[in-house]
């Protein structure tokens, strides 16, 4: 239950002049919920997408169960954008069927069944979806695939508060025990309740990775409280 | 995984370029119609005449705009589906970068490859129909092919190889310029910022090195072969063209494929 599924250690990245992530060290352990909190700019996209490849490392290394991000990586890790990046010409079962080509462990029944209980119509061409609806049909195929480790990179950013619930539900309904999941947010109040433990980031550092339960117990206060005071502006 | 990928390629693009392929046929039928029922010389029609004209120029408009946009959206679906907001899905699936780089290649090719082929179809049809007021279509339509297929059987000897190569290099050249595009984009797009205006510049280096290395190819056949004008001479500059190209296409694939693997960069 507790094996270390990723792993980065002394992790640099540099856009030009400006270090975005520096010497970042952590473990992710399966079978666990992790926030990765941390303001805007504070490095939580990047470390997110240098996990799936999308950006290289500009030094230290990064392992997903073990191995250098590659194929293999990708088969375990679902991701989550923090956009929407789904191709728009195509209609929602279209999608379906297309993360069930390429993903053997993607569930496509799970999905149907959670497109009808939004009262998403499958024939519906995505682009002529709302960016909400977009959104949570982008979540829905995440959520869908029994992977070993999730990487939602803000599920709640720019949606209402119902939709909010709406998503946080379906992390928590959906993902396999054993798998571990990582939701990078600044929105901390509303997935407190799920998370087993924290990782704070600020300008590219981790500044603080604990539990949940040992932070309240050792600070006497809430995640978003000591939030709001270590990021206080 | 390379089939799969292909297939998505091929619905992507089939979707826009499919329909415009039609209209240049339609297009075709159209001006060999309006052609062959042209009123005569002696009893003109304005009307007729003016909208003879209107569609000769959309054709010919629609004939040129399909074979610039195979290429357009070639061009296109690389850089939105691999290095725009669809790379976050494209880059993260469990398939090899060879692949993702191979389906774009191969859908780009063969469309390109329709695109001309469909022209040179469209124009045919438009011939054929002008003149088949005369004679019947049909008849007319076989004959025209039989023309084009003994003129290559005829050359002495040799039609057929020039036929084959002229064919092989029509494909190696949609690949090359493919590739040429794709080192471009990857490279320019593997920094932090003005990634679009990066590529062009890219692009645009790699052009006049081309021409450079192309002009040295040539002259150096020249001076080899002494003139052009020999048919030995012809298969040693098309064979050299080939060999030029598919040489040049895989620096441009290593180049692609590096930028791709090792320095991808979707900030």
């Amino acid at each position: 239950m507790n094996d270390i599924i990723m792993e980065c250690s002394g992790l640099w990245k540099n856009y030009g002049g400006m270090q975005a992530l520096r010497n970042v060290s952590c473990r992710i352990q399966s079978g666990r919920i992790y926030g990765l909190l941390g303001p805007n700019g504070s490095g939580k996209t990047t470390l997110i997408k240098l996990a799936n490849g999308l950006l290289t490392p500009s030094a230290g290394k990064i392992l997903i169960n073990g191995e250098e991000v590659g194929i293999n990586s990708r088969k375990a890790v679902s991701y989550l954008p923090d956009c929407v990046a789904l191709p728009d010409w195509m209609r929602i079962y279209e999608l379906i069927k297309f993360y069930d080509d390429f993903y053997e462990d993607f569930n496509a029944k799970k999905a149907y069944q959670m497109l009808e209980s939004l009262n998403l119509f499958s024939g519906q061409r995505f682009k002529t979806l709302s960016k909400g609806n977009k959104e949570k049909v982008q979540l829905i195929l995440v959520m869908s695939r029994e992977a070993k480790l999730y990487l939602l990179d803000e599920p709640m950013g720019g949606v209402d508060p119902a939709t909010r619930d709406y998503i946080l539900n379906t992390i928590i309904t959906n993902y396999s025990p054993d798998a571990a999941v990582v939701i990078s947010t600044h929105l901390i109040s509303d997935v407190e309740n799920i998370l087993d433990e924290v990782l704070f980031i600020n300008r590219g550092e981790i500044v603080l990775s604990d539990t949940v339960d040992n932070i309240r117990s050792d600070n006497g206060k809430s995640v978003d409280a000591l939030f709001r005071e270590v990021f206080r502006c | 995984m390379l089939g799969k990928l292909f297939k998505y390629e091929m619905k992507a693009t089939g979707r826009v370029l499919l329909p415009a392929f039609a209209a240049v046929l339609v297009m075709g039928i159209i001006n060999g119609i309006l052609y062959m029922f042209m009123p005569d010389i002696d009893a003109p029609n304005t009307i007729y005449a003016m909208l003879t004209i209107v569609f000769t120029v959309i054709m010919v408009l629609a004939t040129v705009a399909v074979i610039v946009m195979s290429y357009v959206l070639a061009i296109y679906r690389f850089q939105k589906n691999l290095l725009g907001r669809e790379g976050y899905l494209m880059n993260t699936l469990p398939v090899s970068t060879t692949k993702n780089i191979l389906a774009k290649l191969f859908a780009a090719v063969i469309y390109e490859a329709i695109a001309i082929i469909i022209v040179i179809f469209s124009y045919s049809l438009f011939l054929v129909f002008i003149a088949s007021a005369d004679i019947g279509f049909i008849e007319l339509w076989r004959g025209l092919w039989d023309v084009v297929f003994s003129l290559f059987a005829e050359i002495p000897g040799e039609g057929w190889i020039y036929a084959a190569e002229l064919a092989i290099m029509m494909v190696v050249s949609l690949a090359y310029s493919n590739l040429m595009f794709y080192a471009a984009m990857s490279m320019g797009y593997s920094s932090n910022s003005h990634k679009a205006i990066k590529s062009v510049g890219v692009y645009v280096g790699f052009y006049i090195i081309n021409q450079i290395l192309s002009t040295v190819l040539v002259g150096s056949i020249a001076i080899t072969c002494g003139d052009f004008s020999g048919s030995g001479s012809v298969h040693v500059l098309m064979i050299s063209s080939i060999i030029y190209e598919l040489v040049i296409a895989a620096a441009y694939w290593s180049l692609t494929w590096f930028f791709m693997k090792r320095k991808l960069n979707l900030q």
